[in-house]
């Protein structure tokens, strides 16, 4: 058999802040990395949008991480992820217009990443170490700094498949407070 | 095997509607491997199915073998392989994390002097500047294993200030204000949490030398926080620069410890072992500089006595005729007059402090500090069996287990064990 595979998932959901350049830059990361990459891209990649996220952790509202070494789940979520961008399952397909913050009115971005790992190689196994956190823990802002700190001791050249995405690519397309109560974003768990 | 610097991940999908913008990549050099290791297993499966039986168990042995890492560990001295590998070594990626105040170094190029604004006139040949050289420290190896970039501790250094820097830095002023043109014949050992025995000694750096006896490196995984003595020293680097300019010399010594370096036990899987043991200059070597007396400096008399490390020199510098006291930080307190710290807390008690330590005479006027006489001042060092003995240093001691494969040295086990011993699960939720 070939060699079986391990699955990282994170993703966020944090309040868009007017003018903050969380977003755009989230985009421009994503728009700009190239067709072809080296794993070293990849790490500078992840890299920084682990940092950018990890500095606005304040802002983020909800979220949901899993980790997975079962070869067929890992497969399986994976698609699962991947899906989630192909069939813009999460995504407006109107505007929401621009959030009224003095009438309690926001807006909503979610950022998702997901790594299809190669099982058993050593920074995967470090990696999985990284992951092993206390159910009390698992939904803590400090659980999600934690984490993205430690995709930094990832390896790309054990990573087979990555995807990465942001909803929504516009501002005026900002997910509502409405729109995470449908069931389609249960998923996401509050932060604590 | 993939090459960090060739292209491998394509991209397969890219997508940007208004709602969402994403990509996803596939490793095409990772599909190349798993597609040959398909094609090997089919090959053993079809001879296994052709009944060669009796060779199971043997293959099964071997793939083994092959599979386990024909690797060893091998415990080498911390600070030895941080000069060697870099101060991060095993954990590039990991940053290092502040408290209190802390800010970048708003002059960083004045890092390049911090060694030589540290470094003592009078008291420079008993001066340990180690610490003061991992800024700019670049490794002279690479692990086999690393793949994260090396980046000097410099560019993760920051200044930083905390509310009991502030007090250590406030009762280093009051002290050098009773120093200020007597001359006691004493030195002071200044036994605090490193950034406080830091903002001590930059207090006190007008009248009194700092001369550190700092021996360790920060590490993101350290048990020993030194990264944080380092930013004290970024934040008061002025102090010690303008202290070494405008003390009068020769100067009497302000030996700095950091009283963290002895951390309790050390777990090798998930920490970097980053103590150190302190020593203090022999009797002949302060004699020789004048000095007759030290002046053990702790935060509260219940540090005391001695950290164990410290208790074979100080009974031995007794015993030579070198007079110990102690000194608690907590007889000093602010005064509500004039908003500064005076030993008792008041400005017309400040000076009792020759009547409680009479090494030089104190102002006539001068009311006793009866609120301090509850801290102990004299002290009687006493032999005692301790751990941190520096003939008998306890097992693994300020060492990192590095994982060796013949001769090259692949990581730091820290990185790698418990992993691979620990059977498959999963965590978090989705």
């Amino acid at each position: 058999m070939s060699f079986t595979h391990s699955i990282f998932a994170l993703e966020l959901c944090l309040q868009l802040v007017p003018g903050d350049p969380l977003r755009p830059t989230l985009q421009r990361l994503i728009e700009q990395h190239p067709a072809w990459s080296t794993p070293k891209d990849k790490w500078r990649l992840y890299r920084e949008v682990s940092q950018l996220l990890t500095s606005r952790l304040g802002y983020a509202i909800s979220g949901c991480w899993d980790f997975f070494d079962d070869d067929q789940r890992a497969l399986s979520d994976f698609n699962m992820w991947s899906g989630g961008m192909t069939t813009l399952e999460g995504a407006r397909r109107t505007a929401s217009g621009i959030a009224d913050p003095y009438r309690g009115d926001h807006r909503y971005m979610t950022f998702t990443m997901s790594l299809l790992l190669q099982h058993g190689t050593p920074s995967e196994r470090a990696f999985a170490h990284a992951c092993n956190i206390a159910e009390v823990d698992l939904w803590k802002r400090a659980t999600f700094a934690h984490l993205l700190n430690c995709i930094g001791m990832i390896s790309f050249a054990s990573v087979k498949s990555d995807v990465i995405y942001l909803i929504p690519r516009d501002d005026t397309f900002g997910l509502t407070a409405e729109d995470l109560r449908a069931p389609k974003f249960e998923y996401l768990r509050p932060l604590g | 095997m993939n090459d960090d610097h060739k292209p491998a991940f394509e991209r397969d999908v890219a997508i940007a509607e208004p709602g969402l913008v994403g990509a996803r990549w596939w490793n095409r050099a990772l599909q190349d491997e798993a597609a040959a290791m398909s094609r090997r297993s089919a090959m053993r499966n079809l001879l296994v199915g052709a009944g060669v039986l009796g060779a199971v168990a043997a293959c099964g042995v071997g793939i083994v073998a092959s599979v386990q890492p024909d690797t060893e560990e091998r415990l080498q001295a911390s600070l030895a392989a941080q000069r060697l590998y870099g101060w991060n070594l095993g954990a590039r990626d990991r940053a290092l994390l502040y408290e209190g105040f802390a800010l970048q170094l708003q002059v960083p190029s004045m890092l390049s002097s911090l060694i030589v604004d540290t470094l003592p006139h009078t008291w420079g040949h008993l001066h340990d500047r180690t610490l003061f050289e991992a800024p700019a420290a670049m490794p002279t190896a690479n692990l086999a294993e690393e793949n994260v970039p090396f980046v000097p501790l410099s560019d993760q250094l920051r200044a930083m200030v905390t509310p009991a820097m502030r007090r250590a830095f406030d009762v280093g002023v009051a002290v050098a204000s009773l120093f200020r043109g007597r001359t006691p014949a004493a030195g002071l050992v200044v036994d605090l949490p490193g950034p406080e025995s830091v903002a001590f000694a930059a207090g006190a750096a007008s009248v009194l030398e700092p001369v550190f006896g700092i021996a360790n490196w920060p590490h993101p995984l350290g048990v020993v926080p030194a990264h944080l003595t380092l930013a004290a020293v970024a934040h008061h680097q002025p102090e010690f620069q303008r202290g070494r300019e405008e003390r009068p010399r020769p100067a009497l010594p302000c030996f700095v410890l950091d009283r963290n370096r002895l951390a309790d036990a050390v777990d090798h899987q998930t920490r970097f072992d980053n103590r150190y043991m302190a020593s203090l200059p022999s009797a002949a070597a302060l004699r020789g500089g004048g000095v007759y007396r030290l002046l053990y400096v702790v935060a509260t008399a219940s540090n005391l006595p001695e950290l164990d490390d410290l208790n074979d020199d100080m009974v031995d510098l007794t015993r030579a005729g070198i007079a110990v006291s102690s000194l608690a930080l907590d007889a000093f307190s602010l005064a509500l007059s004039d908003g500064r710290v005076y030993y008792g807390g008041d400005p017309s008690t400040h000076e009792s402090f020759w009547s409680h330590y009479p090494w030089a005479p104190a102002a006539p006027e001068a009311i006793d500090a009866w609120q301090v006489n509850a801290i102990p001042r004299s002290y009687h060092p006493a032999r005692r069996a301790t751990l941190f003995s520096r003939a008998a240093p306890p097992a693994g001691f300020a060492t990192v287990p590095l994982v060796v494969a013949g001769a090259s040295v692949l990581g730091v086990a820290f990185d790698r064990r418990g992993s691979w011993n620990r059977s498959s699960g999963s965590w978090g939720g989705g």
